[in-house]
């Protein structure tokens, strides 16, 4: 059983490419399609470890996601890497005053999304 | 202003037909326009053609775009899923490479190629004692041999002083029938020499014959064991080439091995990297639906224009809504223009990357084929297994050095039973020797007393004490002759018993010649050689014919790829339809048509990527400024790096 980490985002291929490079590296992968869905599943699938999040997305974007999940005191210290398109330093403040750990520009290397997580996690 | 009449009647004409014909109304309604520009002098204000009829065709435009990327998804994940598949079967691949390649690399005693190399040096040192032992053994045979030869020789010394003795006796028959005092006296001594004298004459024929068997049986043995020897050395000579080819064999193909494993490490290594790639190239979905998304926005804004443009209120209505269109349209081609180039830059990097991991599957496979595997479409485990030569010439000349020792122990155990026929002849020959020294005792105490009895007959007893004193000294000769002959015996004897300390007792004697560590360790190597040989064959073919089966795949995964140029081309078709419809959104204006700062100013805000913002800042760079400027403009302010240089796209907070 590898560490549970779960990537969000609205995006089918790129949950697909997330979950493929997290899980050739032994981690194990919950996958929602939105802030709201990702909600819904923490704590219901595991002890999640880290979480990989999109910035827009539908029902509830990650910025939203973000407050939300620092708001739950089980979730107040999760590593939440941000993984999107959207590269504008207003946005990342934005992100950073949140609570997110991390900011990552799309497209990622598996490589680097693996240091990343290294760094994080430990 | 007649050609204007003109432009309102095919407006008229054309405001009923389908959106589907909007697009050719649009395109023709430019060129007439344009021609009847250049006919005429402008006379009134210009009228763009940005109208309801535009907000119509954009419409078309935008639900397209929609489809395109809607559609393109399922091709995206089917990639990505066969990529997973490819992936893992390549990581399978390397694997099972790396399982048939550690059956014969590494310097370790769990080895079998390492022992193996071990086993056949230290059997050919056993093969070497074994040639020692029974070099040794055989010289001693010839001793024995020689021994019997003089034995031989002093069986006939024997025979004469036994058959003189009988002529003795017979001359003093003859001499003691002279008187009836001698012949009272000496008859029966006569008889008695007679007798004893034919006693030692049939046991030293049987000493002879004996004698005489053994020595044929031993020299028989030995030009045997010497025939056989001679071939032995030869055959033996051919072993051990045969085996120093195989260890020189052994230890290349530990370091093939040790090649195989690091270059396996390196191709599997790059297969990764490359995966990496397409990973990378496949996220061009996520960023194309984005970009695609705020065009279609855009789109939106500019039917807004386009409504707002031909309606007659002026209240909220920017100050040239054909311009602002213009504007919007022209960012939009440049935006989807830049989408289609990422598309074919990431269709042409996926290909790249697939033909690499095609590359470097079949190096992969290349090389076990270093091991022997000729060809990798092998049909059977047993066509491929016949390939590997190193490994055959392995376990054949380990079976023959097994045989060659086997033969080796015959040799030894062959002259063992020689000498101890020797040896057994040698006890035999005692017991008779001690028969002739008993009977020359006899003889002598017949001798002493013929000499007493002879001086009782005074001077006519005279010739009969020559006779009886002859007889003694005979006796005395057979009793030396027994003491030579002993001490011949006791050499044989001593021959045999040393031949039998070197190899006490047959059952020992294949742990005297064989160590324990090569004896059966042989037949266990060779067993395990063979054994190791099919593990390897097996997984060296599997892994070729997964290799084969993955190269399929990969190959249907790059026809696959047509999906990228295919779409491509789709947004290629919507590129070129928004360009006319820009051309004749400022083809409407007799003048230059002028960006609106407002709209761009608006659509920056709008960009969440870095590439729609660079493509903006270029676009309207372009047109609205010197080159000087533009280029300045375009230049991308460099990213700073990260402390960790996790990359320039990465930040940790």
């Amino acid at each position: 059983m590898g560490k549970l980490i779960m990537t969000v985002d609205d995006s089918a291929s790129i949950r697909q490419m997330v979950s493929f490079t997290l899980k050739n590296a032994g981690y194990d992968v919950l996958e929602a399609v939105d802030g709201l869905d990702a909600l819904n599943k923490l704590g219901g699938f595991g002890h999640v470890r880290m979480m990989i999040v999109d910035l827009n997305m539908p029902k509830m974007n990650g910025i939203e996601l973000i407050r939300a999940i620092r708001a739950n005191a089980n979730y107040k210290f999760i590593p939440i890497v941000m993984l999107t398109t959207e590269s504008q330093a207003v946005k990342k403040q934005e992100g950073k005053a949140a609570g997110a750990t991390g900011w990552i520009v799309k497209p990622f290397k598996p490589q680097q999304l693996l240091a990343v997580i290294k760094k994080v996690l430990g | 202003m007649k050609h204007e009449k003109i432009i309102q009647e095919l407006r008229h004409i054309f405001e009923g037909c389908k959106i589907l014909l909007a697009a050719k109304y649009f395109l023709f309604l430019a060129i007439v326009k344009k021609k009847f520009r250049k006919q005429s002098v402008p006379a009134e204000p210009s009228e763009t053609v940005c109208d309801n009829t535009s907000a119509l065709l954009l419409s078309e435009i935008i639900a397209s775009l929609e489809t395109v990327c809607k559609k393109a998804e399922p091709d995206f994940i089917q990639l990505g899923k066969r990529l997973e598949a490819v992936y893992a079967e390549s990581k399978t691949l390397g694997q099972e490479i790396l399982e048939a390649v550690k059956h014969i690399s590494g310097e370790s005693e769990e080895n079998v190629l390492f022992r193996a190399g071990l086993l056949a040096n230290e059997s050919l040192a056993d093969l070497n004692r074994c040639y020692v032992r029974v070099t040794e053994n055989l010289n001693h045979v010839g001793l024995i041999v020689e021994k019997l030869d003089h034995l031989y020789g002093m069986c006939g010394m024997l025979e004469k002083n036994a058959m003189f003795l009988k002529a003795v006796s017979f001359n003093m028959a003859v001499e003691s029938a002279r008187s009836q005092d001698s012949s009272d006296m000496f008859t029966v001594v006569s008889h008695q020499i007679r007798q004893l004298s034919e006693k030692t004459l049939r046991i030293i024929k049987n000493i002879r014959e004996d004698t005489q068997n053994t020595r044929a049986a031993q020299i028989a043995g030995y030009d045997s064991i010497s025939r056989d020897m001679k071939a032995l050395h030869k055959l033996g000579k051919e072993a051990r080439k045969a085996v120093e080819n195989s260890v020189q064999e052994i230890g290349q193909l530990m370091e093939t091995a040790l090649k195989a494993l690091e270059q396996a490490g390196a191709h599997t290594q790059e297969i990764s990297l490359q995966v990496g790639e397409v990973v990378e190239g496949i996220q061009i979905h996520d960023s194309m639906n984005q970009r695609i998304s705020h065009i279609i926005m855009a789109g939106y804004d500019v039917q807004q224009l386009c409504g707002q443009s031909a309606s007659a209120s002026d209240e909220g209505k920017p100050e040239n809504p054909g311009a602002a269109a213009y504007t919007v349209l022209g960012l939009q081609t440049a935006q989807l223009k830049q989408v289609v180039n990422d598309i074919e830059k990431v269709y042409d990097k996926s290909m790249r990357a697939f033909e690499r991991i095609y590359k470097e599957i079949e190096l992969l496979t290349d090389s076990l084929s270093r091991f022997g595997f000729a060809d990798r479409t092998a049909d059977s485990l047993a066509d491929a297994a016949s390939r590997i030569a190193p490994f055959a010439l392995l376990g054949t000349s380990l079976s023959e050095l097994r045989t060659i020792l086997d033969s080796g122990v015959s040799l030894a155990e062959r002259i063992q039973d020689t000498g101890m026929k020797a040896s057994e002849t040698s006890g035999r020959l005692s017991e008779y020797i001690e028969q002739v020294r008993e009977i020359g005792f006899e003889t002598h105490l017949v001798a002493l007393n013929a000499i007493v009895k002879s001086a009782h007959l005074g001077d006519a007893g005279k010739s009969l004490e020559v006779l009886a004193h002859q007889v003694k000294v005979l006796s005395d000769d057979s009793g030396s002759f027994a003491e030579s002959v002993t001490e011949i015996l006791a050499s044989i004897s001593d021959l045999t018993l040393d031949m039998q300390a070197r190899t006490p007792d047959k059952e020992n004697l294949k742990n005297l010649f064989q160590s324990d560590s090569s004896s059966e360790a042989l037949d266990l190597g060779i067993e395990n050689v063979s054994y190791m040989y099919e593990l390897f064959s097996a997984d060296s073919l599997k892994a070729f014919r997964r290799a084969e089966v993955l190269n399929t795949e990969i190959s249907a995964i790059i026809s696959g790829l047509e999906f990228f140029p295919i779409l491509s081309r789709e947004l290629n078709e919507y590129l070129i339809r928004l360009e006319d419809m820009a051309d004749a959104v400022n083809s409407g204006s007799d003048t230059e048509v002028e960006f609106s700062a407002d709209e761009t100013e608006r659509l920056v805000r709008r960009y969440t990527m870095r590439q729609e913002r660079g493509v903006h800042k270029q676009f309207v760079a372009e047109v609205s400024r010197t080159p000087d400027d533009a280029r300045k403009s375009g230049e991308q302010k460099p990213v700073e790096k990260s402390e960790d240089d996790l990359g320039d796209n990465v930040e940790l907070f």
